[in-house]
């Protein structure tokens, strides 16, 4: 395999585990406090759900972006395309936006659902404000992902 | 399409019928009743003359003749509390469905089922059940829990066969159970200290986990005083189970069957309670009947009240006031109804009102606050934007099908959360056809499939994944419209309000710099020659009429113009953060398009690869993807949507502050009654 091929893997590689762990985390922080909030009010279910599947959508970017490099790799075809090394290095370099956004911003984004879960057991009618709150933070993994999505596009193969 | 009109009313009646008032007050529904308890000014009535309205003020000589105090009913109160108690302790048994937990539907009645339950129903009886069932219930419990904690602690002694009441101490001899720590157990430890005492005592090692041993200790009286030290240096702690009787094997063998009979009692005490469920509906019709009459009550302490008199100063919609005094009056014909001045600063609550179709994009406007009362309301200049911007985020025509179809259905069955679903239909009618102009249908981009109809095709402008850049810049200019259309907004506003230098200064200056950046960025080809200096001369001249003109009229220093410069560059950073963060659109856009190609791809390996149950794999894998692109897109498109109308689009020209009006009627929080 030449070294071209396996640089842009693993660029792809990174946006998925990155971006994935940082909704992993950022979902365990926040369902770790709509769990105190449930165990006093099980009614709150379905607000609670939605403020801890929000810090989820890095990971999805982060697939994403994984599915488009293999797409560009021609995994999906019957060859895999040749890649020279310098190629390689700019998919990798591709990759990178959404990589460490969605981790960063999944773990802050976390932060701010799970702070959101006390708005939904104190003040239930303002949950969607807490949503607002949250998704303040998802901006930066769009950004990145928005950047990711016109790099790949550019390079050219 | 703005904000209803208020008007400000006062009522003035007689004691005798103040019960009667305020229970027709509360079934008509029109007016938000203010608090008259710290500042009861009820000036004057204007225009009419007949009327003999009291100026009644604190400092006036009428004072004294206010009743003061809270008046409350407790038995009211308390009623309703037991029943709330009764209805929380009941709901832990029902069974809710995905859907209810997040819209709970309300029970529906009509007017004589409702009428009749509150008249007829022996409540009392039913919350005395539901009282000796939680009891019951929690006892159960407390023993099940009690027995559970004895038998773990006895478990370690099963293999002692010695039944529990012999292990007592002899006339020369001590008996006792306990552990000791592992490590401490050992022949260099604890053992060795013994026998340096005495050879005589005995352990016997009853069953041991990797940290402790579990024993039994015999050892004479006599060198008690030695073998405790001895112990208490090697950690031993002993056990007693007081009041057991038998051997330990025979004792565990009694508490599981006590156990289990207690778990069978509580099966018993859940069917019942389950049982009593089909008596929520009517517990729920009383207590919203009850939690009105206590609203009648408690609403009476914000009147002002004499011994013989009370009034009532509140808001109403100007259309409604005639209404109002048709009906209160011609039932009460000694109470007096007019519109009075509002006090100094003192604000009309708000309320919106638009046309049907506009109509669910409130709810928007409600997320972030409603406008002050002086103000527009900006859901009419929202909802296309909101409409086009939820559209692109989606974008695929098939998911807007199955959106419209979801929530028509959800319509149809939910009594509640109809202005949610109404925007969400409006956004699968939007996704439609947003996906169906970029030729996005489950994520099979239609220009690719031969045999798909010819119009289909024809309507498709343009793919968002060959044409990213196309989709970033049509991004990039809806936001841009949306700010200049928020500054025509604010100019409008300001001149209004008659601020004529801010609307000159401030606004139009901002207008032609964007106007100048248009025709930049339009550049030569498609308004022609010349584009590139008439451009540059209409930013600059916005430019130079918003720092110089603004500082030497507005602020009359010259100091003004370097305020101005910096309000400008701050400005021209807001646009540029502002009008880049509408690209989302695009991202969010092509996110739903591209995890639904995944959807499709990964469907495909599963009917290549599976044997024999590929095409089941196949349509699991489609038909559970989408639903979950679903979900996920429209949370999302709906959250991002949301946000570029209030983080970007407000701050042009919404203010908000204002106080939603609120007027006092029935409020049923459980049920629905009909006709």
């Amino acid at each position: 395999m030449e070294i071209g091929l396996v640089l842009a893997i693993v660029g792809g590689a990174l946006a998925v585990f990155m971006a994935g762990c940082g909704s992993a985390i950022g979902i365990g922080l926040a369902g770790q406090a709509a769990d105190g909030v449930l165990s006093e009010d099980p009614k709150k279910f379905g607000s609670l759900l939605i403020l801890v599947a929000l810090p989820g959508t890095q990971g999805i970017y982060g697939f994403l972006i994984g599915i488009m490099v293999m797409a560009r790799l021609g995994f999906f075809e019957a060859a895999l395309a040749s890649i020279t090394t310098q190629q390689g290095w700019q998919i990798l370099g591709a990759c990178l936006p959404i990589a460490v956004a969605g981790l960063v911003s999944g773990i802050h984004q976390g932060k701010v659902s799970a702070a959101g879960a006390g708005v939904v057991a104190k003040q239930p009618s303002d949950f969607f404000k807490a949503v607002i709150m949250s998704a303040l933070v998802e901006t930066y993994a769009v950004l990145g992902l928005l950047i990711s999505i016109l790099f790949l596009n550019g390079i050219k193969i | 399409m703005a904000l209803s009109r208020m008007t400000k009313i006062q009522i003035v009646g007689h004691n005798s019928a103040r019960e009667e008032v305020v229970a027709e007050l509360q079934r008509l529904g029109l007016v938000e009743i203010t608090d008259l308890r710290e500042t009861f000014t009820a000036e004057a009535p204007q225009g009419s003359a007949d009327s003999q309205a009291v100026p009644l003020g604190k400092d006036s000589e009428y004072e004294e003749f206010l009743l003061k105090g809270e008046d409350r009913d407790e038995q009211l109160e308390k009623k309703q509390l037991e029943i709330e108690h009764a209805l929380s302790y009941l709901s832990q048994f029902e069974k809710r469905s995905l859907g209810e937990s997040f819209f709970p539907a309300k029970v529906n009645l009509s007017k004589e089922e409702f009428l009749h339950i509150i008249h007829n129903f022996d409540y009392a009886q039913i919350l005395k059940a539901c009282q000796e069932l939680e009891r019951d219930l929690k006892e159960l419990e407390a023993k099940a829990v009690k027995l559970a904690r004895q038998a773990n602690d006895l478990l370690p002694y099963e293999g002692l066969n010695i039944p529990l009441e012999e292990l007592k101490e002899t006339r020369e001899t001590k008996v006792t159970l306990g552990t000791v720590p592992n490590r401490n157990l050992d022949p260099q430890g604890m053992r060795e200290r013994m026998d340096e005492v005495t050879k005589g005592v005995t352990i016997q090692v009853i069953q041991e986990t990797k940290s402790v041993k579990y024993c039994l200790l015999i050892y004479l009286k006599y060198y008690q005083e030695e073998i405790s030290n001895i112990l208490r240096e090697f950690e031993f702690t002993s056990v007693n189970f007081p009041g057991l009787r038998g051997k330990p094997k025979d004792i565990l063998k009694d508490i599981k069957s006590r156990l289990q009979k207690a778990e069978e009692e509580k099966d018993i005490l859940i069917a019942k309670s389950q049982e009593m469920l089909k008596e929520r509906a009517k517990l729920m019709a009383v207590h919203d009947h009850l939690a009105n009459l206590r609203g009648r009550k408690d609403i009476q302490n914000l009147f002002a009240r004499t011994e013989e008199t009370f009034l009532i100063a509140g808001w109403i919609k100007r259309n409604h006031l005639e209404n109002l005094k048709k009906s209160l009056e011609r039932k009460f014909p000694e109470i007096d109804i007019s519109p009075i001045k509002p006090e100094k600063g003192e604000r009309p609550p708000v309320e919106l009102e638009n046309r049907r179709l506009v109509r669910p994009f409130e709810m928007v406007t409600n997320l972030y606050g409603l406008p002050h009362s002086r103000e527009l309301d900006p859901t009419p200049f929202l909802a296309p934007f909101f409409f086009l911007f939820f559209g692109l985020c989606v974008s695929d025509a098939g998911y807007g099908l199955i959106l419209l179809a979801l929530t028509l259905l959800g319509m149809k069955k939910m009594k509640v959360g109809g202005e949610l679903f109404r925007l969400l239909a409006l956004g699968g009618v939007a996704t439609f056809i947003c996906g169906a102009l970029m030729g996005g249908w489950f994520g099979i981009d239609v220009a690719k499939v031969p045999s798909a109809p010819r119009f289909l095709k024809s309507v498709v402008l343009f793919n968002p994944l060959e044409q990213p850049m196309t989709f970033f810049k049509l991004a990039l200019a809806l936001g841009f419209g949306q700010i200049c259309f928020g500054t025509v907004i604010k100019l409008i506003k300001d001149v209004r309000e008659k601020k004529w230098s801010d609307a000159l200064f401030s606004e139009g200056s901002w207008l032609l710099i964007f106007a100048g950046i248009l025709v930049l960025v339009l550049g030569e080809g498609l308004i022609g020659p010349g584009a590139k200096t008439l451009g540059k001369w209409l930013v600059i001249s916005g430019s130079l009429s918003r720092v110089i003109l603004r500082g030497l009229f507005r602020e009359r220093k010259l100091a003004g113009i370097g305020l101005g410069l910096i309000l400008l560059l701050d400005g021209l950073k807001n646009l540029l953060g502002n009008v880049l963060s509408y690209s989302r659109l695009m991202a969010l856009g092509m996110a739903t398009g591209v995890i639904a190609m995944t959807v499709n791809l990964v469907a495909g390996l599963a009917r290549d690869t599976i044997p024999l149950f590929g095409w089941l794999a196949m349509i699991m894998v489609l038909i559970g993807g989408h639903i979950f692109n679903i979900a996920i897109n429209t949370l999302g498109s709906f959250v991002h949507t949301t946000r570029l109308q209030f983080v970007e689009f407000f701050p042009y020209f919404f203010e908000g502050g204002g106080k939603a009006f609120e007027p006092f009627r029935t409020k049923n929080e459980f049920t629905l009654i009909q006709g």
